[in-house]
């Protein structure tokens, strides 16, 4: 071959790449006008290039292009789908008439996916990234923000700068810095995100890939991914397994150091379209997997009403647990399930849990005197599932266990060969430990027949529920030996925390902060079950918590959380003193500490085993400024001692039940507005007891403020002050 | 009217016929895949739209790749990419040589050359392989592949011309699928 054809077909092949120079193309056309032999090899090259490109395109699956199919009757590739060519062009023909309409845009817009959720996301061209905004296959740089985009096949991206991306088709992503999470549904899979030290292969699951300069990390959270590293060998990454590319050594993935696509729970109603039984049983459950509730049954095809789904429904009989009982004066028949979600705290204790409720109803056409209404609902219950009836009977308590409730009712037609549904949304509220779903016929026309419901049917109830896309939390967690909070070598990183971003753990041995530290993000002292965190602040000291992060001392089952205050400690958000834990103390000694816009809860869900204790003490001289202070539940106590002070604007003494107190030995407590909840007390204890409230008060007064216990050992004077410009009441013990 | 619609029927046909040679002829003169697909389509409802101009018994070919030629100088105009066409002179030879092609049925071989591809592809070196995916499935150009994975701009242009060299001659020993 001569230097010159090679040229030439070097030149042919630019042309088919789309790299040649406008020069280029003026000599490769003239060479082509001259010479036939050419021409034909452009053609020759043409049909490679064509039959490569319809190649990848039919393999692709891409919605557009298979739109396009019909209408370029290009060969299948596979034997299976292989048609007679006749048979071909007539289904083509048939597909064309769909195509003389014109295009709502082109197949080929390149459009990848479209931003679902974002938060203060915005590119690097300074333009903010909008719900909805379409992203393409061009190269991307996410300067600041969170944003998840959802695929038209179903594959949800959640992702936060700084971060460089670029789709590189419908099933390969290219991550050159940042991180990411993919939720990758089933018939997704083989989702690809391409990175510099290599790829990371989805195998039906959500998995993160993050890039920092040469370092590519992959995490799965949930089923399988393969990762090919540069170099090596395939490796296939299981559930909570991660690893960096290039690496053997596998890790524990880490969720919360990533963004996180919203993603279903794997929850489900047990036999939601009543095919399997048994029948109900009478009342409300007290395990899950199985309905229960008034009188009803089981049936297949009745009244003209064929079931929905399957060959069996509900039929709703009567609103009492049995027909033979005497009427009870109950509206409604009602059937519930329950749903237990405690393998799924992690999801609903963050937030954001949505439940979808959907149910058809149907009835008999009948006379006027005929129910019409039916309905679905879902409650929420913290606390144990047996107790499921004895929470239901209370939920109208103040602090019952019921956390909230929705629900929604139709009223259907009298035309038996139609269903009519009914659907509930249902934020799921932080704490919740199961859920109750209600179905149910109202009796809302009142008549005397013996059989209340002669022909209503409810069948297909289904429950979705799904996380909110999330950013990540990148944590900071205290490895256990006794030191100071700058030592790097005490955290678990190796680095200290990054105190905007950074949501910190203490747990082990004491956590000395001797200087000023500030923080942004939560700060959990004891986060674990059954962990013991002790912080101190010194009297060199200063945590200043300035964004709207919570403060927790002490979490989950077991955990023992200490905080001593020496020097100063300023937070913004809502502070926790005991949640879920078994003892949590605070102690302002000396130090102070000034809690602005957020509340100060202690014992938020009670007694939570032996020795549950949740307890602040201001003592010998310090001072707590706050906004609002609630002692929930039982075994919360607030105690000053030798000279404390608390200043608070409000302060709510106990809960539904236990003992929270307040003892005064020794210091002020000043009140704005004081309430009670049952089984609250409030002491003075001693001559330098002094209780401070706002307005006029007297013995009687006092009193008479509902639900209040007062225990004093002799009576108190009442003193009228004036605190700028305001009339105060001093109470105190007669020395 | 309704002859008219019988006519523009069979002139669809005639045009799912000839489909593949369209698609080749306007990829020689336009070889971005995306947009020769869209210049095709455009083909198609023009193609419709003057169904009646087009007189039985004439060259059907030669009357679509007139329309083709158009479609395709209308899209390069859209785009800006008119520097980047060939001469009028150089489309009118290619059109009357693939216009004069024998005028079999185009989609039985079509077939016959997919499946033969797809048994090639299996037998490219697996960087070969690679280079060829990145091009023809991610729309990617040689020279960004190269950079992703490391080589220099020219190893890849020189494997990929390879890699299709081998393609051609791997197809035209297949059966079925004497070259055109």
């Amino acid at each position: 071959m001569s230097a010159e054809s090679n040229d030439t077909e070097d030149l042919l092949d630019r042309y088919l790449d789309g790299t040649i120079e406008p020069e280029e193309l003026t000599l490769l056309d003239h060479e082509l006008k001259e010479q036939p032999a050419l021409r034909q090899e452009l053609r020759s090259r043409i049909r490679l290039h064509g039959l490569l490109s319809d190649h990848y395109r039919q393999e692709d699956g891409d919605a557009g292009l298979t739109a396009m199919a019909p209408f370029l009757p290009l060969p299948p590739p596979t034997k299976s789908r292989r048609l007679p060519a006749l048979a071909l062009a007539a289904a083509a023909v048939i597909a064309l008439g769909l195509y003389l309409f014109p295009r709502q845009g082109s197949p080929r817009d390149n459009e990848m996916a479209a931003v679902q959720r974002v938060a203060n996301a915005s590119w690097e061209t300074g333009e903010v990234v909008e719900i909805g905004e379409v992203v393409s296959l061009e190269k991307r740089n996410l300067v600041e923000g969170f944003l998840e985009m959802e695929m038209a096949n179903g594959i949800h991206i959640a992702i936060e700068s700084p971060a460089v991306f670029q789709f590189l088709s419908e099933d390969r992503l290219r991550l050159d810095r940042g991180h990411l999470s993919a939720q990758v549904p089933e018939g997704a899979e083989g989702f690809t995100v391409v990175t510099s030290a290599g790829e990371v292969i989805d195998l039906g699951t959500r998995f993160g890939v993050s890039v920092e300069g040469d370092a590519v990390e992959a995490h799965v959270f949930e089923g399988e991914i393969k990762v090919n590293s540069k170099g090596t060998e395939s490796i296939l990454l299981e559930k909570e397994e991660a690893i960096s590319l290039g690496k053997k050594k596998r890790y524990h993935s880490d969720a919360e150091s990533f963004p996180m696509p919203s993603y279903p729970l794997p929850v489900a109603l047990q036999d939601g379209d009543f095919e399997i039984g048994p029948v109900p049983e009478a009342g409300i459950p007290g395990k899950v997997g199985h309905w229960g509730g008034d009188s009803a049954s089981f049936v297949g095809s009745t009244s003209g009403i064929t079931p929905v789904s399957g060959t069996r429904m509900l039929q709703f009989h009567a609103t009492r647990d049995h027909l033979s009982e005497p009427e009870t004066g109950q509206q409604a028949s009602e059937l519930w399930q329950l749903v237990d979600l405690s393998a799924f705290s992690d999801e609903v204790n963050r937030g954001g849990v949505v439940a979808d409720l959907q149910a058809a109803f149907n009835r008999a056409a009948q006379s006027p005197d005929t129910d019409t209404k039916f309905g679905i609902g879902i409650t929420a219950f913290r606390g144990s599932i047996p107790d499921a009836a004895e929470y239901w009977d209370r939920k109208r308590e103040p602090l019952s266990e019921r956390l909230s409730q929705a629900g929604n009712e139709i009223l259907t037609d009298a035309d038996p060969s139609t269903w009519e549904s009914a659907e509930c949304r249902f934020t799921v509220p932080r704490g919740t430990d199961f859920l109750m779903i209600q179905v149910f016929a109202f009796e809302d026309v009142r008549n005397e027949e013996e059989n209340e419901f002669s022909g209503h049917f409810a069948d297909a109830i289904h429950l979705a529920l799904q996380t909110e896309a999330r950013p990540s939390r990148p944590r900071a967690e205290w490895e256990g030996g006794a030191g100071s909070w700058n030592n790097p070598k005490n955290w678990k990183a190796g680095r200290n925390p990054d105190g905007a971003r950074d949501e910190i753990f203490l747990q082990g041995q004491e956590c000395l902060v001797d200087h000023r530290i500030e923080l942004k993000q939560n700060l959990t002292i004891a986060p674990h079950n059954d962990s013991i965190g002790i912080l101190r602040i010194s009297r060199e000291g200063a945590l200043e918590k300035s964004g709207t992060g919570q403060l927790i001392v002490g979490y989950n089952e077991g955990a023992i959380a200490e905080l001593i205050i020496e020097g100063r400690l300023l937070t913004a958000g809502p502070v926790f003193i005991g949640r879920n834990n078994r003892r949590s103390e605070v102690h302002v000694n000396q130090g102070s500490w000034v809690s602005r816009e957020g509340i100060i809860r202690m014992a938020q869900y009670g007694n939570r085993g032996p020795d549950t204790a949740s307890t602040l003490r201001v003592s010998n001289g310090g001072s707590l400024t706050a906004e609002s202070m609630e002692l929930v539940h039982d075994l919360a106590t607030i105690q000053i001692e030798s000279g404390g002070t608390i200043d608070t604007e409000r302060l709510r003494v106990g809960g539904s039940e236990g003992a929270a107190l307040v003892a005064i030995q020794s210091g002020v407590l000043r009140v704005r507005q004081l309430e009670f909840g049952s089984g609250g007390t409030m002491q003075l204890l001693s001559a330098d007891a002094v209780l401070e409230l706002a307005g006029d008060w007297n013995s009687e007064s006092l009193r008479k403020v509902p639900d209040s216990r007062w225990e004093w050992s002799s009576d108190p004077t009442f003193e009228s002050i004036q605190v700028d410009g305001e009339t105060w009441t001093r109470i105190r013990l007669p020395r | 009217m309704k002859e008219s619609s019988d006519h523009t029927t069979r002139v669809q046909q005639y045009f799912v016929q000839h489909a593949a040679s369209v698609k080749y002829f306007v990829l020689s003169l336009l070889p971005n895949p995306a947009g020769a697909e869209d210049v095709v389509q455009e083909v198609f409802l023009t193609v419709t739209a003057k169904a009646n101009d087009f007189e039985e018994g004439t060259n059907f070919k030669a009357w679509v790749f007139a329309i083709a030629r158009f479609k395709v100088l209308e899209h390069l105009r859209q785009a800006k990419r008119e520097p980047y066409r060939l001469s009028e002179e150089t489309m009118e030879l290619l059109a009357d040589e693939a216009a004069g092609e024998s005028d079999t049925d185009d989609l039985e071989k079509e077939q016959h050359l997919a499946a033969a591809l797809s048994r090639c592809l299996n037998k490219l070196a697996p960087k070969s392989r690679l280079l060829i995916e990145r091009v023809y499935r991610d729309g990617l150009k040689p020279g960004t592949v190269a950079e992703e994975i490391g080589w220099k701009p020219n190893a890849a242009y020189v494997t990929l011309s390879r890699a299709r060299a081998t393609l051609r001659s791997c197809i035209a020993k297949q059966p079925n699928t004497e070259s055109a």
